[in-house]
C-alpha cells in the first residue's frame, strides 16, 4: 500500500482554490452537457452520459458559474464557500 | 467521433419575429459585434441570458448551420415562463446576449457517413432541431452528394411530428418544399385531437409507432417531452430497435 491515496479518493485530497463550490444534482441531469462544455475542468460526462465533478479548481469561478447557469434543468447547484450562500439556482428567499 | 467547437459569448439582434399561431413563435437573431460568424451543428442549442439576475433558457436552433450571421429560434410561448417573457418583450433591434453552441444532439458520424436512413420523431416545440438537421441533411450534404456522385442513392428521411390541434402546425410550407424538392424526405404530421376533415395521422405519436412497421436499420433521433422520449425509446426498443441507433434530446 502506497502512500498516494488520489488514485482511490480523488475528491478528497482536493483543494478548492476558487470560492464556488459545485455539485451535480444526478437525478436532475439529462446530458445535456453544456456544464463540461463550459467548464471542462470541472465537469465530465460519465458512462450513464451523467455530469460528473472532477475537480473543484479546473476552471475559474465566472466559468463554473456558467455551466451552472447554462445547465437547462437545473441540475449544477453552486455554493459560495466563504459565506456558505447558496449562489445557484438562485433560491426563492433570495428573490 | 463528433468534434464540438466550443461554446462562445455573442451578442445578437433581434430582427424578425413570425407568430406562427397562439403558441408558437419564431425569433431570428443577427448576430452583431464580436464574434460575429455563429458556427453549429444541426442540433445544438443556446443558452439565452434573460434576466439580470444571470438565468439561462436554452432554445434549439432550428435555422440551417449553413447561415452563420444569424440564427432562429422556435418558441413555445404557453409556459409563459422567465424565458418566454424575456423574449416577447423584446423589440426589434434589442439584443441579446446568449452562449454557444451547446449539446451533443447532432447527427451521429455512423448516420451521416454510412448514409443510413433516418427517422425524427417530434412532439411540439421538439421539431425545432430537426428542422436545423433537415436542412443539413437535404440542402446542404445531400446538394452536394448530388453534385458530385451521379449515382447518388440519397436515404430515406421520415419526420413524424406530434401535435394536439391542427391550428398548432407550422412550417408547413417549409415542410411542402422539402417533400418537393427532395422526394426521399416523408412528412407525417400527428394530430391527437384532429378536427373531422384532418386526412393525415391521428393519434398519439407513440400509438402511430406501434401501429407501424420500423426499418430495423435506420437511426432514430427523438425530441420532446421526456414522458414521451421514454415512451417512444420503449417503443423502439421492444421492436428491436438498438439502443445505439435511438438518440434524444429531452429538455423541451
Amino acid at each position: 500500500m502506497t502512500d498516494d491515496t488520489s488514485q482511490q479518493q480523488p475528491f478528497v485530497s482536493e483543494q478548492i482554490v476558487g470560492k464556488y463550490h459545485v455539485k451535480v444534482i444526478n437525478e436532475k441531469c439529462i446530458g445535456a452537457a453544456s456544464c463540461v462544455a463550459l467548464a471542462p475542468g470541472t465537469f465530465v460526462m460519465n458512462e450513464e452520459n451523467i455530469a460528473e465533478v472532477i475537480s473543484q479548481n479546473g476552471d475559474p469561478d465566472d466559468m463554473k458559474l456558467l455551466g451552472a447557469q447554462s445547465c437547462p434543468t437545473a441540475a449544477v447547484i453552486v455554493t459560495d464557500t466563504e459565506t456558505g450562500k447558496q449562489v445557484w439556482p438562485i433560491e426563492e428567499s433570495d428573490y | 467521433m463528433t468534434v464540438f467547437l466550443p461554446p462562445k459569448p455573442f451578442i445578437a439582434q433581434l430582427t424578425d419575429k413570425l407568430e406562427y399561431n397562439e403558441r408558437y413563435t419564431q425569433f431570428r437573431f443577427e448576430i452583431v459585434g464580436e464574434p460575429n460568424k455563429f458556427e453549429f451543428k444541426a442540433g445544438q442549442y443556446v443558452s439565452i441570458q434573460v434576466s439580470e439576475r444571470g438565468e439561462r433558457r436554452s432554445y434549439s436552433v432550428s435555422s440551417s448551420p449553413d447561415v452563420t450571421h444569424a440564427l432562429e429560434l422556435l418558441i413555445d410561448v404557453a409556459p409563459q415562463g422567465i424565458g418566454t417573457k424575456f423574449l416577447e418583450s423584446l423589440n426589434f433591434g434589442d439584443t441579446i446576449n446568449f452562449l454557444g453552441p451547446l449539446g451533443r444532439f447532432v447527427l451521429t458520424p455512423e448516420t451521416t457517413e454510412h448514409n443510413k436512413p433516418i427517422v425524427f420523431i417530434a412532439t411540439g416545440s421538439g421539431v425545432a432541431p430537426f428542422k436545423s438537421m433537415l436542412h443539413e441533411l437535404l440542402q446542404i450534404r445531400q446538394a452536394r452528394f448530388k453534385q458530385e456522385e451521379q449515382s447518388f442513392i440519397p436515404r430515406q428521411i421520415t419526420l413524424h411530428w406530434g401535435m394536439r390541434y391542427s391550428q398548432d402546425l407550422f412550417w408547413l410550407e417549409e415542410m411542402q418544399d422539402f417533400m418537393q424538392n427532395f422526394s426521399n424526405f416523408h412528412f407525417n404530421p400527428i394530430l391527437s385531437r384532429p378536427t373531422e376533415d384532418w386526412s393525415l395521422s391521428r393519434g398519439r405519436v407513440t400509438a402511430v409507432l406501434e401501429a407501424s412497421s420500423l426499418d430495423l436499420t435506420a437511426d432514430y433521433y427523438l425530441c420532446g417531452s421526456q414522458e414521451m422520449i421514454v415512451a417512444v425509446k420503449d417503443i423502439l426498443v421492444r421492436k428491436n430497435i438498438a439502443p445505439e441507433q435511438i438518440h434524444h434530446e429531452s429538455f423541451y
